[in-house]
C-alpha cells in the first residue's frame, strides 16, 4: 500500500492551510503597495514613448565603457532592478559600471505602425548615438535581454562599429528548435489578420505565456504562496513579481507582426535572409567579442534557441555561459544574481584589458 | 417521489405559476396598458409551443430531461448491495459515452438554426451588412466547434494526468515510499498534470487548434469592425480605417523629415571636412603659380 497521510493528518493540514490562507489574504493586501524598480536613475533622452535612463553610480567608476541595456518589448524593464536584493542592475552599479537602460514605454493606438525598423534602426540607434556623444566614445557595450537581445544582435550586425562588446541574455536566435513550444503555437497564426485589428494586447501575450505551464503558473504558485503567509518580505516579493508579470504593454501591431513572421515563422535571423529597413542583417558581421548568457531551465527561450548563436556570428571571441535557472530566474533568483552580474563584470574587464 | 421522474415537468409548472402571478401583478399595476417587450418575452418563455421553430425554454428543458435520464440510468447500474463489487472503470466509461451523446444531441438543434440563417442569400440595400453578419455567424459557429475540440483535448490531458499520477502512486507503493503530507501529493499531481499537458501541447494538432481559434477570433473581430464602420459612416463618424490612413501619412512624413535632417546633418559635417581637404590641395597650386608670377 502507498503510504498516504492519515485522515487526522489530512484534517490537521487542511485546517492549517485554511488558517494560513486566512492570514495570507489580508497580508497580501498589505503587500500590494510593493513596487518594482529600486535604484536611482534619471532620464537622459526621450523620443516618442521611449525614455533612455542613466542610473546613479553606487561605487567608484570602473574604467569601462558604459553599458546600454536593451530590454524586450513584451514586459517592463524594471525586472532588471526589481528590488534591492534582487537587482541585476544594482549589482552592476556596485561593480562601478555606468548603466543606461532603454524603456520602450507603453505603445498605444497611434504607435501601431511602428515596425522593427523604427525600434532598431531609429530608437535603439538614437540611444546609442546619445551615449556615444555624451561620453565622446566610438562604441558602447551593449547588453540585450530576451527579445532585446535579438534586437541587439540585429543592431550590432547593422552597426558593428558602434558596439564594442555585445552581451546577450536569454536571447532567442534560432526560433525553431524542437523544445520551443511558443514557436510551435505561432506557426499557424495569420499575422496579417491578427494585426489588422491594431496593437496586440499585452493580456493576450500573458495568456499565451501562462499557457506554457498552466498548472504551475495558474494554480501551484498561488497555493505555494500560502506557506509565506506570515512572512511580509516574501509576500512583498511575490506581489512585486506578480505586478511585473501582468504589467505587459500592448505590442505595436507592425513590429509584433514582423517579429512573429520574420523570426518565429520564417526563422530569418538564423537563415540569413532577414532585412530590416531594407538592409540585410548578416550575423557574420558581428566580429566583436560576444558573451551569450542563457538559462538552462528556460521554458520561454529554450537553451537551444540561444546557443545557436555560436555558429552564426563572425566573432572569434564568443563565450556561451549556461546558468542553472529559468528565464526569469536569470534576473531574480539566487543563482542568477550570484552568477550573472559577476560573469558580466569579469568579462567586460577582461575585454577592456585587451583594448 | 413523482418529481424525481419528471423534474423538468415540475420546473415547467413552477415557471407557469410564476408567469401567471407576474401577469396578474402587471395587470393590477398598469390596467389596460400594453406589455413592454421584455415582460412579453418573459410571459411567453416556457409556454406551450404554438408554432414550429426553435423554442429556447423547450430546448433547455429537453436537455435537462436528457441529462436527468442519463444520470438515472447511471445510478441504476450502481450495485444495490453496500458491499457489492464496483466496476468503476466500466461505469465511468458508460457515463462518459452518455455525456458525449448528450453533448452531440444538445448541439444539434442550434446547428440547424445556424445553417438555416447562413444559407439565406444577401439581397437589397443592406446586402453588404447582411453578408458581414452571415460571416460573423459562420465564424462564431466555427469558433464554437474549435472550442469543443480544444475542450476534448483538455479532457484528455486531465485523464492522462490522472493515469500518470495513479501510476506514480502505484510505483511509490511498490518501493515503500510514502507522501508526508497533502502538499507533496498536490505537487506531484501538478508535476504529472504538466507532463500530460506538455505531451499534448507540443503536438501539431494542439498547435493547429490554438492557431485556428486565434485566427477565427481575429476574423470575427475584423468583420465586426467592418460592421461598426458601416454604421459609423452613416453618421459621418471617423472610422479606424480613416485614422489608420492618417497615421500612415503622418509616418511617411516623419520618415521624410528624418531623412532630410540626416542629409542636412551629413552635409554640415561634410562641409568643414571638404574645406579642410580643399585647402591643402589649393596650396601647391598657389605655390606653383607664385613662381610663375615672379617670373
Amino acid at each position: 500500500m502507498t503510504q498516504l497521510p492519515g485522515p487526522d493528518a489530512v484534517a490537521r493540514e487542511l485546517a492549517q492551510f485554511g488558517k494560513r490562507l486566512g492570514m495570507a489574504l489580508p497580508a497580501l493586501n498589505g503587500a500590494a503597495a510593493a513596487q518594482g524598480g529600486c535604484s536611482a536613475k534619471h532620464a537622459v533622452f526621450s523620443h516618442d514613448k521611449l525614455t533612455l535612463y542613466r542610473f546613479e553610480p553606487l561605487a567608484r567608476a570602473a574604467d569601462l565603457r558604459p553599458v546600454l541595456i536593451c530590454y524586450a518589448l513584451v514586459n517592463r524593464p524594471y525586472m532588471m532592478d526589481l528590488q534591492e536584493d534582487r537587482s541585476l542592475i544594482r549589482a552592476l552599479l556596485k561593480a562601478g559600471l555606468d548603466v543606461y537602460l532603454i524603456d520602450w514605454g507603453y505603445p498605444d493606438g497611434a504607435d501601431r505602425l511602428l515596425g522593427l525598423d523604427d525600434y532598431i534602426n531609429d530608437y535603439l540607434d538614437r540611444c546609442v548615438q546619445r551615449i556615444l556623444a555624451a561620453h565622446d566614445i566610438d562604441a558602447v557595450n551593449l547588453l540585450g535581454v530576451c527579445q532585446g537581445g535579438t534586437f541587439s544582435l540585429c543592431y550590432t550586425a547593422l552597426q558593428p562599429d558602434k558596439v564594442k562588446n555585445l552581451i546577450t541574455m536569454v536571447a532567442p536566435v534560432d526560433f525553431k528548435t524542437p523544445e520551443n513550444l511558443l514557436s510551435k503555437w505561432v506557426q499557424g497564426i495569420d499575422v496579417d489578420l491578427m494585426t489588422q485589428s491594431g496593437n496586440v494586447q499585452g493580456a493576450l501575450l500573458n495568456l499565451a505565456f501562462l499557457s506554457l505551464m498552466p498548472f504551475r503558473l495558474t494554480q501551484q504558485k498561488y497555493v505555494g504562496l500560502v506557506a509565506s503567509a506570515d512572512n511580509t518580505a516574501e509576500l512583498e516579493n511575490f506581489m512585486r513579481m506578480e505586478k511585473w508579470i501582468f504589467d505587459s504593454p500592448d505590442q505595436a501591431a507592425a513590429a509584433f507582426g514582423e517579429f512573429i513572421r520574420w523570426f518565429y515563422q520564417e526563422n530569418r535571423l538564423i537563415r540569413g535572409n532577414l532585412e530590416i529597413g531594407g538592409r540585410k542583417v548578416d550575423l557574420a558581421r558581428i566580429t566583436q567579442p560576444v558573451l551569450n548568457l542563457y538559462a538552462l531551465r528556460d521554458h520561454l527561450v529554450p537553451p537551444s534557441a540561444s546557443t545557436a548563436l555560436g555558429g552564426c556570428i563572425g566573432s572569434a571571441d564568443y563565450s556561451p555561459v549556461g546558468i542553472d535557472t529559468g528565464h526569469i530566474g536569470m534576473y531574480v533568483s539566487g543563482t542568477g544574481l550570484r552568477e550573472v552580474p559577476s560573469k558580466i563584470v569579469d568579462w567586460l574587464h577582461s575585454q577592456a584589458a585587451r583594448e | 417521489m413523482s418529481e424525481s421522474h419528471d423534474p423538468t415537468g415540475a420546473w415547467r409548472e413552477a415557471l407557469a405559476q410564476g408567469q401567471q402571478a407576474f401577469l396578474k401583478f402587471y395587470a393590477e399595476q398598469a390596467p389596460g396598458q400594453p406589455m413592454p417587450q421584455f415582460a412579453e418575452w418573459w410571459a411567453k418563455f416556457g409556454a406551450p409551443k404554438t408554432s414550429p421553430g426553435p423554442d429556447a425554454a423547450g430546448l433547455y428543458l429537453a436537455a435537462c430531461d436528457h441529462f436527468y435520464a442519463l444520470t438515472r440510468a447511471f445510478m441504476e447500474q450502481l450495485p444495490k448491495q453496500p458491499n457489492a463489487a464496483l466496476d468503476a472503470q466500466s461505469l465511468a466509461k458508460k457515463f462518459q459515452a452518455g455525456l458525449e451523446e448528450w453533448f452531440q444531441k444538445s448541439g444539434a438543434p442550434g446547428k440547424t438554426a445556424w445553417t438555416q440563417g447562413l444559407e439565406l442569400p444577401s439581397l437589397g440595400v443592406t446586402r453588404q451588412q447582411q453578408e458581414l453578419w452571415q460571416r460573423v455567424l459562420e465564424l462564431t459557429k466555427r469558433y464554437q466547434e474549435l472550442q469543443s475540440e480544444l475542450s476534448a483535448q483538455w479532457s484528455a490531458v486531465g485523464r492522462e494526468a490522472a493515469q500518470k499520477f495513479g501510476a506514480e502512486l502505484a510505483a511509490a507503493s511498490k518501493s515503500g515510499k510514502g507522501f508526508a503530507d497533502l502538499k507533496s501529493l498536490y505537487d506531484r499531481w501538478i508535476e504529472n498534470a504538466e507532463k500530460a499537458y506538455s505531451a499534448h501541447a507540443h503536438q501539431e494538432k494542439y498547435a493547429g487548434l490554438l492557431s485556428g481559434l486565434t485566427n477565427t477570433l481575429n476574423e470575427i473581430k475584423a468583420k465586426q469592425r467592418e460592421l461598426i464602420e458601416c454604421w459609423a459612416q452613416q453618421f459621418d463618424l471617423p472610422t479606424r480605417t480613416e485614422i489608420n490612413s492618417v497615421h500612415s501619412r503622418l509616418k511617411a512624413m516623419q520618415q521624410q523629415l528624418h531623412g532630410l535632417r540626416e542629409k542636412s546633418t551629413a552635409k554640415r559635417a561634410a562641409a568643414p571636412a571638404a574645406k579642410a581637404k580643399a585647402k591643402p590641395r589649393a596650396k601647391p597650386k598657389r605655390a606653383a603659380r607664385k613662381p610663375a608670377r615672379k617670373r
